[in-house]
């Protein structure tokens, strides 16, 4: 009953006469005084003024640039050795010096960018994409789907992942993809379980049912409705997951099951700089520097992004 | 409540047996078999395959893999005979147990203390230097404090020993080092916890009927606010452990996660998958207590079960 009235209302004909009149009339009351604002312009001018992650972002680009550029301009090649130069502290010749083979480390460190900074925003991407099909379609059936999911993910939430990434990397190849595909194994479970208490959330909501009542199909509902909705918490939460991303591959590469020689990352370095540290500190604290400034503009970055895009936080 | 406890249960024998089984997969998936580089003829090998029950169906093997690791007996090492896991076990863990429970407490009680103050005085200059603590804390991975705290601290000032586990001055910096992440962690959710909880109606009930202001948060305040913290024990508890990898081998301490690591850079195999068990029954067992003491807590997962309704954490993931 209620919905064919509903029905009956969404599928009227709008009076046009009314409308335009309606529309035209921008004296008096039914002036708008404002310009109205988009949902993203609204966050991105509160951003503007978050003068702590603006300096978050700036400090991220500023690193994704030099991790795009500085390699290709540089004199010399990351992996080329150089045995009259080895162990150099840092110079005009060597802006972040050499390490024990007398490879320039200026060159390294910003390959060694490329390397983590790419695993972090793969990662990432990977296991949020994962996170909504599964989550989205979980929360979004119910039923018996989502019971099984649930009792899949509350099974293997209890496996520790970097552990599991340990073991998978022990019994696979070395480089980038068999590290991704560690990280990603167990890591889709985090975006899955925040995805799915949204949907459940947005599912009993007026706009799906309305859409659901006109006959949109249930994916596009999914895709149409449900995720742009949740995007503002999806993109705080894959800031606030890069930098733990990074950590894990920073980690891995330290105790030696990482990104393998001559190819770097940041983690890798650190691990080959411990050997020499005590008589040889710039090797390690250099890559230390990134790796927490980048963690550190991430953090702030996605706190900032949490207070604009969260809705609750609106208006406050 | 029985029935919480009988769930939760459940599922943390289930994620144990999933684990063994990755791990019984991937001692299968290695290259090569355990007598390959002995040149023996295949009549011998076959009676040794036998021996070892190798010859035996996957799921009769596997049956086995499981039988040894419930009745605790995870393997003998690859790299040096005679070694079993089990004996590595029992030297190196009291080390890392030493280690990890300092430094969990070390956090729990500073951030504790740091976050509630933080509420207390938000947006104050106290609050400021409490959030930047716990952000800088957060984005520190413990490998990088480690390693600069030694060189600080140990190489360059002398003030502190460089390694070792002997007395309680070698054990200040690791246990600082592997506490600062956690800090960092319970400092920040206790904070908004805390101010979440300030503006409840209950707490105006409090402040009306006249208790003093330590009453509120003693009473009232932290016994609400801890909640939170008490759902992030289970994965603060495996930090901590996947900081002891790192910790140890850097101060030279010979604990566990040590020769863990120096396992992995060996490929000795067998080393790597017993102590793998043992770590993820350690925390799966770890989760499963936090998960019951949360129930314990919580009276709203108590009523449940009064109901005979299983609600408890399902429910409270979605608001």
């Amino acid at each position: 009953m209620q919905i064919d009235d509903m029905k009956a209302f969404l599928q009227a004909p709008l009076d046009p006469a009314l409308t335009r009149a309606l529309l035209k009339d921008d004296s008096g009351l039914n002036r708008i005084v404002r310009p109205s604002l988009t949902y993203w312009q609204d966050a991105w001018i509160k951003l503007r003024k978050n003068k702590v992650a603006m300096l978050g972002l700036a400090i991220i680009l500023l690193y994704l640039l030099l991790a795009v550029f500085a390699p290709v301009f540089a004199r010399y090649d990351f992996a080329s050795q150089n045995a009259k130069a080895m162990n150099q502290w840092p110079s005009e010749e060597h802006l972040f010096g050499t390490d024990q083979a007398g490879r320039d480390l200026w060159v390294r460190n910003w390959m060694g960018a490329r390397v983590s900074l790419f695993i972090g925003i793969a990662v990432v991407l990977i296991n949020t994409a994962i996170g909504c099909v599964v989550g989205g379609v979980s929360g979004y059936f119910g039923g018996r789907v989502d019971m099984l999911v649930m009792r899949l993910i509350d099974v293997l939430y209890g496996i520790p992942m970097i552990i599991l990434a340990i073991l998978i990397r022990t019994v696979m190849d070395s480089g980038v993809f068999p590290l991704v595909l560690a990280m990603v194994a167990l890591g889709w479970i985090g975006s899955a379980r925040l995805v799915r208490g949204q949907v459940l959330q947005l599912k009993s909501q007026e706009f799906v049912m309305a859409a659901r009542t006109l006959g949109v199909s249930d994916g596009k509902i999914i895709l149409k409705h449900m995720i742009p909705n949740i995007s503002g918490i999806l993109i705080t939460n894959m800031t606030m997951a890069i930098p733990q991303a990074i950590f894990t591959e920073a980690f891995l590469s330290f105790i030696g099951i990482g990104i393998k020689s001559p190819s770097c990352s940041w983690g890798s370095l650190a691990q080959s700089a411990i050997q020499v540290y005590r008589i040889h500190p710039y090797q390690l604290l250099i890559p230390a520097f990134f790796i927490c400034t980048t963690m550190l503009s991430l953090n702030m970055l996605g706190d900032g992004l949490r207070d604009a895009l969260d809705p609750r936080m609106r208006g406050r | 409540m029985l029935r919480y406890i009988l769930k939760r249960t459940v599922i943390a024998l289930i994620t144990v047996l999933v684990l063994i089984t990755i791990i019984f997969a991937l001692v299968r998936m290695l290259p090569g078999d355990p007598f390959i580089s002995e040149k023996t003829n295949p009549a011998i090998r076959d009676k040794m395959m036998a021996y070892y029950g190798l010859d035996k169906p996957l799921w009769r093997q596997w049956l086995t893999y499981v039988g040894n690791m419930l009745h605790g007996d995870l393997g003998v090492s690859l790299k040096y005979p005679g070694r079993t896991v089990n004996s590595t076990i029992q030297q190196t863990f009291p080390y890392s147990a030493g280690l990890g429970v300092r430094a969990l407490l070390v956090a729990l009680s500073a951030g504790l203390f740091l976050g509630t103050m933080a509420a207390q005085k938000a947006g104050k200059a106290l609050d400021v230097v409490c959030v930047l603590i716990a952000i800088i804390g957060i984005s520190m991975p413990d490998f990088i404090i480690g390693t600069v705290l030694q060189l600080v601290f140990a190489i360059k000032l002398k003030w502190l020993p460089a390694a070792q586990w002997e007395s309680w001055r070698h054990m200040i910096l690791p246990v600082v080092a592997l506490s600062l992440y956690t800090l960092a962690l319970i400092t920040r959710l206790m904070r908004s916890s805390m101010l979440e909880v300030t503006h409840q109606d209950y707490i105006l009930t409090a402040r009306a009927k006249g208790l003093s202001p330590r009453q509120v948060i003693w009473r009232h305040e932290m016994r609400n606010a801890i909640l939170p913290i008490v759902t992030i024990m289970g994965p603060i508890t495996a930090a901590v452990l996947t900081g002891t990898f790192v910790l140890e081998r850097i101060y030279a301490i010979p604990g566990m996660g040590k020769f863990y690591v120096q396992s992995i850079s060996d490929l000795d195999y067998t080393m790597v998958l017993g102590m793998t068990a043992f770590y993820g029954v350690f925390l799966v067992a770890a989760n499963l207590i936090v998960d019951i003491l949360y129930g314990i807590i919580d009276p709203r997962i108590k009523l449940a079960g009064a109901r005979g309704r299983i609600v408890a954490m399902d429910e409270d993931e979605e608001d």
